[in-house]
């Protein structure tokens, strides 16, 4: 609003001559920036009025009086749970597949990995790693051997060490998912 | 169909009665009262809803009046300010937290000091957004002293606003 039509304004506004909807256009006029230095004197008025109006009896006042007259209540604002939002959801949901996946292949791996490295450097101890070299197995074979990962170890030690390791690997790949997890629900 | 209506057209006029009522009485847990036993009459009569030509101006004169047999029955005309203060200002004045500034004390003295009736024209007016015609009927006067207690009431506002900024243009530097 042009400071010329905010002037001719409150001349009717102090005579008690403008309209609601003309107050209203005061009102915002002296509420956004930049007001006119000259102006600036009346902006408290429109201030203190607009913080005035903002009293009130606080939350559950009309809950209250619906209660007294014996009438249904409104329903509050539901503080809906992080996890019930949709969109956290999504991203929880998200996170969790992509850690089983992740969790997965690691767990996986280790145990599988030896017979892979058969066909270049057989690892000692290891059974279908020994029994490769010794038939020189088909493709085929490779691919049996590499999903059968019961029985892999002969030495129980071994099977520990290499176990221990695909579980270290996994623990912390678990942990830097619930780290990200945590990122998000904040 | 009554239900949703007083939850519609009434319900949401709460504040403005309870600002009202708090403007009256000075005591928020009294205001709070007076707002419920007011909207307890209006669900008592809600036959006579369509015949209201304003239903804000209804349930405010229906405040006021609770208020005025309250402050009869109580006899208070002293007890001022201490409450409202309180409910305000919990920890001083917020708006001087705000700005920064005295003037908006002394806008508020201001208006404190004002006759009753020019301080409820300008608080319907100004706090409640209630029409001239509205305002005389809650406050049961003609139009005419509607808007003279209103021009008066905000020309007092203009004229501590002035003096005071008058006051800071003189102060030596």
């Amino acid at each position: 609003m042009e400071k010329a039509q905010v002037i001719i304004l409150l001349e009717k506004y102090w005579q008690a001559e403008t309209t609601i909807a003309e107050e209203q256009a005061l009102a915002s006029y002296f509420r956004e920036d930049p007001v006119d230095p000259e102006l600036e004197v009346y902006r408290d008025v429109f201030f203190y009025f607009r913080e005035e109006a903002k009293v009130s009896a606080g939350p559950g006042f009309g809950n209250r009086i619906l209660q007294r007259l014996g009438l249904p209540l409104e329903e509050e604002t539901p503080v809906v749970p992080i996890f019930r939002q949709p969109f956290r959801l999504g991203v929880v949901g998200a996170a969790a597949a992509i850690l089983l996946v992740v969790a997965g292949l690691f767990l996986l791996r280790p145990l599988g990995q030896p017979t892979m490295l058969a066909d270049n450097q057989p690892a000692a101890g290891h059974r279908d790693t020994q029994a490769a070299t010794r038939t020189q197995p088909t493709q085929e074979a490779h691919a049996v051997a590499s999903t059968r990962i019961a029985d892999t170890y002969d030495d129980p030690e071994q099977a520990l060490a290499a176990v221990r390791r695909a579980l270290l690997v996994a623990s912390r790949n678990l942990n830097q998912g619930r780290r990200e997890i945590t990122g998000t629900s904040k | 169909m009554s239900v949703e209506t007083f939850k519609q057209h009434v319900l949401p006029l709460k504040d403005k009665l309870f600002r009202f009522a708090l403007h009256l009485l000075q005591n928020v847990q009294e205001a709070e009262d007076a707002v419920q036993d007011v909207m307890a009459g209006i669900w008592a009569k809600r036959a006579e809803w369509p015949q209201w030509n304003s239903i804000p101006a209804y349930c405010m004169t229906a405040t006021r009046n609770n208020c005025l047999d309250r402050l009869r029955r109580r006899r208070i005309n002293a007890v001022r300010a201490e409450t409202a203060i309180q409910l305000k200002n919990p920890d001083g004045d917020p708006y001087e937290q705000v700005t920064g500034k005295e003037m908006i004390t002394r806008i508020r003295q201001c208006m404190e000091a004002l006759p009753p009736n020019q301080q409820q024209v300008v608080r319907l007016r100004e706090m409640e957004g209630f029409s001239y015609n509205e305002i005389a009927q809650v406050l049961d006067m003609t139009l005419e002293q509607v808007k003279v207690n209103l021009h008066r009431g905000r020309n007092a506002i203009k004229k501590t606003i002035t003096k005071e900024e008058e006051a800071q243009w003189r102060k030596p530097k």
